[in-house]
């Protein structure tokens, strides 16, 4: 197993998640308990496979479209012909003869037609454009106790003063786009994602002085981004299914909303580091003596 | 019992429904005749609002009801002044209700209907609260009473100032500000006691200073002082909380990067010195944002520097970018 440290250009993204470092997901994770993390992670011998679902395959797609460009689309993904009955393997064979992804017609359609909607809102020309797609970074974050914790991003886009994320929803409760975008980031907690990018980012001048870069890049650009007084995250929501509505907001340091969610995000890490030093080895437990259930332990609406 | 609902027992469902039905029609045709039997002087409404709500500098700070919202105060006449309005403009119906609590969304919906009996016109308004605490939780059944009158209320003065033509109570509204406002000679006096009235709330003058966006008690103004009643009212009647209200992280400056995805002006001036560590130089330094910042350091970081302001505006890059 390959452990990174520094900033990486062009880093498969397969590599990047083969890294035991503290992602995002990892964080919302730990959040949840250590176990969950540790049945996930890299620790578990064997993890469950990871999840292919049509609307994180829509997902990935999209941002290979937006991000990366048409180009880079086109070599990964290819269209399934409308009157096409059945994808055996033969036929994904001769339709995909480099390994491309087959996406559904309607889909295909539906990502094309989404980018261009991103592209077209005027607040957003050009959000996608002059910087660098799918940037990682490693990194090693220090707890009170001089813990060391490995931990590591990937910024969907890096900008000379922002991090841009891209985020397609399904609103499926059909509430105003803005109130359920909202309720995506509290529910998965993407504001201690857009926590631990702000602080990989805080450490990208520091790679780049110690010369800690490695892939293709324009080293005068990254110089641009090291020397940069200020950034900010932004996120940028799509409504993936129904009127194509785009939804953006950013996040810069001193908003309460980042004080929660580094909060929270260092209590994930102090999750990880007493789960670390408990298992040493072996599966992660939750060992919580057995006791009873308490009336004020139910939530409101029961009682 | 009454005879009337003794006999309704009796009935089936169906028929108990028109029976009630009848009764509330019997009801409304009364008041209807009656209405245009005495129809309202609207000379005399206008004034008599007037008069009552600026009875005294209590029942006028009674009158008025603010929220902040985007650093503005939002302020209007509060449902005791939507009281006054209705009863003295007399020959209307006015009825709040509760129509869903929405457990899943976490929203209680309430509507005011506002009946005019001598114009037969009804005008029909909703409200909505919010029915969570602060971290998403559902409240329990006694919090949703509380807030489903707190909806009520708002449905019932909404409809009101709707239901009745602005022209009759605004001069009311406006010479109710004046009493509260008072003039340079009350000023300091008002002042003391608008902080001392939130102080039994737990409130510090700082957190109101806050909220007025002010720096001390010598920069409340007179207008000031019409948004803190109005502010104090809409906590004692229900329609926002000490919590909303005063959260200290809500409202508090921070620099804001404007759009920063939006193409910037070159402003890595030569020799600048590079970022620091996360949240550098925003963030105060026994706050946990800049506890988990400083920790996530490595040793031998350099100070970070202090942001500086620029114009996002422009695109360093380039056409050499690596698009």
């Amino acid at each position: 197993m390959i452990e990174h440290r520094g900033i990486y250009f062009e880093l498969a993204e397969d590599e990047y998640h083969a890294d035991p470092a503290l992602g995002s997901t990892d964080l919302r994770r730990l959040m949840a308990s250590g176990p969950d993390y540790w049945w996930h992670s890299s620790l578990n011998p064997t993890p469950p496979p990871a999840k292919t679902m049509p609307a994180i395959e829509y997902g990935k797609a999209l941002h290979k479209l937006v991000l990366e460009g048409r180009q880079m689309f086109e070599a990964n993904y290819v269209q399934r012909p409308p009157d096409l009955a059945k994808l055996d393997a033969k036929t994904k064979a001769e339709l995909a003869p480099n390994g491309q992804t087959v996406l559904a017609t309607d889909d295909y359609d539906a990502i094309l037609f989404s980018a261009a909607q991103i592209a077209s809102n005027p607040g957003l020309v050009t959000a996608f454009e002059g910087g660098q797609p799918e940037v990682s970074i490693f990194w090693h974050a220090r707890l009170d106790d001089g813990y060391i914790v490995p931990c590591k991003a990937r910024w969907d886009y890096l900008k000379v003063r922002g991090i841009g994320d891209l985020k397609s929803i399904r609103n499926i409760y059909g509430k105003p786009f803005g109130e359920a975008c909202i309720r995506s980031i509290t529910d998965y907690r993407y504001d201690i994602q857009a926590a631990h990018y702000l602080i990989g980012r805080g450490e990208l001048a520091h790679f780049v002085q110690a010369g800690l870069v490695h892939g293709d890049h324009d080293p005068a650009w990254l110089e641009r981004v090291a020397q940069s007084p200020s950034y900010a995250f932004q996120w940028v929501f799509y409504q993936a299914q129904g009127a194509p509505i785009v939804w953006s907001r950013s996040l810069s340091w001193g908003n309460p909303i980042l004080e929660i969610a580094m909060r929270d995000r260092h209590k994930a890490l102090e999750t990880y580091r007493d789960y670390k030093q408990t298992f040493p080895t072996g599966m992660w437990r939750l060992d919580e003596p057995v006791s009873e259930l308490q009336i004020d332990a139910m939530p409101g609406w029961y009682r | 019992m009454t005879d009337i609902e003794s006999e309704i027992q009796h009935l089936p469902d169906t028929e108990v429904g028109t029976a009630v039905s009848v009764i509330a029609r019997a009801e409304l045709d009364s008041a209807v005749m009656t209405a245009h039997a005495k129809p309202r002087e609207i000379k005399k409404a206008i004034n008599k609002i007037a008069s009552l709500a600026t009875m005294d500098e209590d029942t006028a700070a009674r009158c008025v009801y603010a929220l902040p919202r985007g650093g503005k105060a939002i302020r209007g006449p509060s449902v005791r002044l939507a009281e006054i309005i209705m009863q003295q403009w007399g020959n209307c119906r006015v009825e709040a209700e509760v129509i869903e609590i929405d457990r899943v969304n976490k929203i209680i919906k309430a509507r005011g209907t506002f009946t005019d009996l001598e114009t037969n016109t009804a005008i029909r308004l909703p409200a909505m609260r919010r029915i969570a605490d602060k971290r998403g939780r559902l409240f329990n059944d006694d919090m949703i009473a509380v807030t489903s009158a707190a909806v009520c209320s708002i449905a019932r003065r909404n409809v009101i100032l709707y239901g009745v033509p602005e022209v009759v109570w605004r001069k009311a509204y406006e010479a109710v500000e004046q009493v509260i406002a008072g003039d340079i000679k009350t000023l300091a006096e008002r002042r003391e006691k608008a902080v001392k009235a939130f102080a039994t709330y737990g409130v510090t003058p700082e957190q109101i200073f806050a909220l007025l966006e002010v720096d001390s008690l010598a920069d409340v103004t007179l207008d000031h002082v019409v948004t803190l009643a109005g502010v104090y009212s809409s906590i004692k009647h229900g329609e926002s909380t000490i919590e909303e209200l005063f959260d200290p992280r809500a409202g508090r400056p921070f620099e804001v990067v404007d759009n920063p995805l939006k193409d910037e002006t070159p402003t890595g001036k030569a020799g600048a010195a590079p970022q620091g560590g996360a949240g550098a130089g925003t963030a105060p330094s026994d706050s946990p944002q800049a506890g988990a910042a400083a920790r996530d350091q490595p040793q031998d970081k350099t100070p970070p520097p202090k942001q500086q302001p620029e114009n996002p505006f422009r695109n360093a890059l380039g056409p050499d970018n690596k698009r």
